[in-house]
């Protein structure tokens, strides 16, 4: 019995590891091109050729798991690109980019021993992730404290990129909430013109008991209220929420002309599902997170329609790529592997891994403090790979005032801004800035 | 009338939150194993009527009754033929093997979920989502008034059932001293199978009863089980009107401190309760169990 016993709780165990700390590759690579490439990196791995080393740290369980994924979906497509079509790192005679995935769980304290587990034991070369804005913050000082290389996807909350010392190994090549304040506050007046008797004069704020639900009140409420919009409810709540109906009565009760919901997928289903039900009519204007997954769409269904929300990316800003060719095999390899569209998600994957290989391929070395400073020196115009899907005008790593000017991020795409999306017929549509055949649905009925 | 909107919030939740615990809460009493595989036991339900609901035309509430009954196969299957051999090499009154084993099993169902179906969050497309009764100013989610009025059903028909059946002495005597019932002729194995197949099947009931209203993804089975727990403390380990009464409370107690501070704030009241309970009624509010 005991034997049996112990090979049950062994069982348990093994695949608890296997979920938490091993190689997401092996677990849900799907395509057979995928196991290809992984086969073909263990080969040159195991042939004595060089490799990159890039440990990535993601939310793959847990409630932002789903984010997660398709972040890691960029990261590995790009591995990929580069690894076969490239031919590898080329100032590093063809290295090939190997990622050691690791879970983080959406938890700071396990994104931050998985950071360590990868410098210290993986001995990777750089780190990258981990799309949760509280795991940045604390993988940020691992990154300085062992120097090696960070490039921060997601986590848009601006204290990732501050310190009060010199930040020299962490990146973000995305946007973050204060650059996305200007697109926020344009956009309402943008709205208000168009018909003025919608009431967007004050604002419910609800967000989630995170790093990036704090930093979402700490900048776009502030924003919103220094522009001179009453904010009636500010109200947090817990991720993975049970219920929502208190706060959605409070709401009703408030008189707010808008809702600015800040939360991931299940919670974003369960708080629109609960809205239509109390019969609120107020517009909402999203702050990014789940409503920006396929999962959101298929989970509300029509109700999807029309929702307004912050954005770093859509389809419509890959109009404008440099090699739409590839655009489209990324996005078949997305759709084929996920089950999902190309989204922000994806795109900063992408942007944040392909960054940081330029960075490797100027500084011709594995170098990490070689690295960090080809990285600081980086400046890429439209025409570069890691601009593939994103529209920004280029990639220059500098500082950044936050909103208010109250303090400074270090080591930021000086070129990121956010922009306004609509989903529109289950698409998610650009509608700010300004876009020829811009599809805006306003007022939303 | 914010107050008896509220009232009414926390009684439809407080339901939800009973009857997930109730299973628990009678796992616990007959067997003394604390199932730490409860909430993932609600995501595979979840999930099998998620996929019922996509595949079959069948009312998400029969598809309910159909995951009830493969929960209930599933539990019977599962104490009579591994915990059940587990079990009988423990001498402990509270097996701790048992509650290694199901928190093991937990995380294989999660992780297993994970890697054959991927992390998506989706929630079924039924005719009762986003629904809602509008009288006057109050408004009632209708999946959320049926899933009170299946709680309070499932959970009365479980205490007949134990109260006024023959087998449901049976139970109650296994749970008071199984050595005794033994020696009265009473089947421990297959009372402590009926038993575990009763809790996986009312878990069973509540994920058909949730998808109208929740999404389902590999971690969702954590929402509602850490609630279930201090929910089976606070009404009694074992009390199947304990732990009505204890979801109904904790509903309350979330949806008041959300009125009045916050969700957060309410979450903390609620862990605040759970200590106050463990401290000065640690056999919780209507338990029998002189602890």
């Amino acid at each position: 019995m005991k034997k049996f016993l112990a090979i049950i709780l062994t069982l348990a165990m093994a695949l608890s590891l296997v979920a938490c700390g091993g190689d997401k590759p092996e677990e849900s690579a799907k395509p057979e091109e995928s196991a290809k490439t992984e086969e073909s990196a263990k080969t040159e791995e195991s042939s004595g050729a060089d490799v990159y080393k890039i440990g990535v740290v993601l939310p793959m369980t847990g409630g932002s798991a789903r984010m997660g994924e398709l972040q890691y979906e960029g990261m590995k497509l790009f591995a990929e690109h580069y690894n076969e079509a490239i031919g590898g790192i080329q100032s590093l005679g063809g290295a090939k980019i190997e990622l050691v995935l690791a879970d983080s769980t959406g938890d700071p304290a396990t994104g931050a021993s998985e950071a360590e587990r990868l410098i210290n034991n993986e001995k990777v070369d750089a780190l990258a992730g981990p799309y949760n804005s509280s795991v940045g913050a604390v993988m940020q000082p691992i990154a300085e404290k062992y120097g090696v290389p960070f490039t921060v996807t997601n986590c848009t909350a601006d204290n990732v990129q501050m310190t009060e010392g010199e930040l020299k190994y962490t990146f973000r090549p995305n946007h973050s909430n204060s650059s996305n304040v200007g697109a926020i506050l344009d956009c309402l007046a943008f709205l208000q013109e168009k018909d003025s008797s919608v009431d967007l004069s004050s604002f419910a704020i609800i967000y989630e008991n995170t790093d990036w639900g704090n930093s979402c009140v700490d900048t776009y409420a502030a924003a919103l209220e220094a522009a001179g919009y009453e904010m009636k409810i500010c109200e947090s709540f817990e991720s993975g929420s049970a219920d929502f109906s208190t706060i959605v009565n409070k709401i009703k009760n408030s008189g707010a002309g808008f809702i600015m919901p800040c939360m991931y997928v299940s919670d974003a289903v369960l708080f629109m599902n609960q809205y239509t039900e109390y019969g609120l009519d107020n517009a909402l204007i999203w702050a990014g997170g789940g409503i920006l997954t396929d999962d959101f769409i298929t989970s509300v269904g029509d109700l999807a329609n029309n929702q307004i929300t912050l954005n770093g990316w859509c389809v419509d800003t890959m109009a404008e790529s440099n090699d739409p060719e590839l655009c489209d095999w990324l996005s078949e390899r997305c759709k084929e592997d996920t089950g999902s569209e190309l989204n922000e998600n994806v795109a900063n994957g992408w942007i944040g891994v392909a960054t940081l290989i330029q960075a490797v391929e100027d500084a011709g070395t594995k170098d990490k403090d070689a690295v960090a400073a080809a990285m600081k020196a980086l400046d890429l115009g439209r025409d570069s790979l890691a601009l593939l899907l994103h529209a920004y005008e280029g990639i220059k790593m500098g500082e950044k005032e936050t909103w208010d000017g109250s303090g400074v991020m270090q080591n930021q795409n000086i070129y990121s801004a956010g922009i306004m999306t609509q989903i529109v017929d289950g698409q998610i549509r650009q509608i700010y800035p300004d876009w020829s055949g811009n599809p805006l649905v306003w007022p939303v009925a | 009338m914010l107050y008896l909107q509220t009232f009414i919030d926390a009684l439809m939740i407080g339901g939800v939150y009973s009857v997930i615990a109730v299973g628990l809460s009678l796992i616990f009493g007959v067997m003394r194993v604390i199932n730490w595989s409860h909430g993932e036991s609600l995501m595979v339900s979840m999930l099998i009527a998620l996929y019922m609901n996509q595949y079959t035309p069948l009312d998400p509430y029969v598809i309910m009754l159909i995951v009830g009954a493969v929960m209930f196969v599933y539990g019977y299957v599962l104490q009579s033929v591994v915990i059940s051999r587990i079990l009988s090499r423990e001498t402990d009154r509270e097996p701790i093997s048992c509650l290694l084993f199901t928190a093991g099993l937990g995380m294989v169902m999660s992780y297993s979920v994970q890697i054959i179906f991927g992390s998506k969050q989706v929630m079924a497309q039924t005719k009762y989502n986003g629904r809602a009764l509008h009288m006057g100013d109050l408004v009632v989610s209708l999946p959320k008034l049926i899933a009170f009025i299946i709680a309070v059903v499932a959970v009365a028909a479980l205490w007949t059932f134990l109260q006024k059946s023959e087998y449901g002495r049976a139970i109650r005597a296994t749970s008071q001293n199984r050595s005794v019932a033994t020696l009265m002729g009473i089947s421990e194995k297959r009372v402590y199978s009926v038993s575990f197949a009763i809790g996986t099947m009312l878990v069973g009931l509540a994920g058909g009863m949730l998808i109208p209203y929740f999404s389902v993804y590999p971690t969702v089975g954590s929402v509602f089980s850490n609630k279930s727990f201090i929910i089976v403390v606070l009404g009694g380990k074992g009390s199947v009107p304990g732990a009505l009464l204890g979801g109904l409370i904790v509903g309350l107690i979330e949806k008041f401190g959300a009125l009045f501070f916050s969700e957060s704030v309410a979450q903390i009241i609620v862990f605040l309760m759970f200590i106050a309970i463990l401290l000065f009624k640690p056999t919780g509010l209507l338990s029998k169990d002189k602890g």
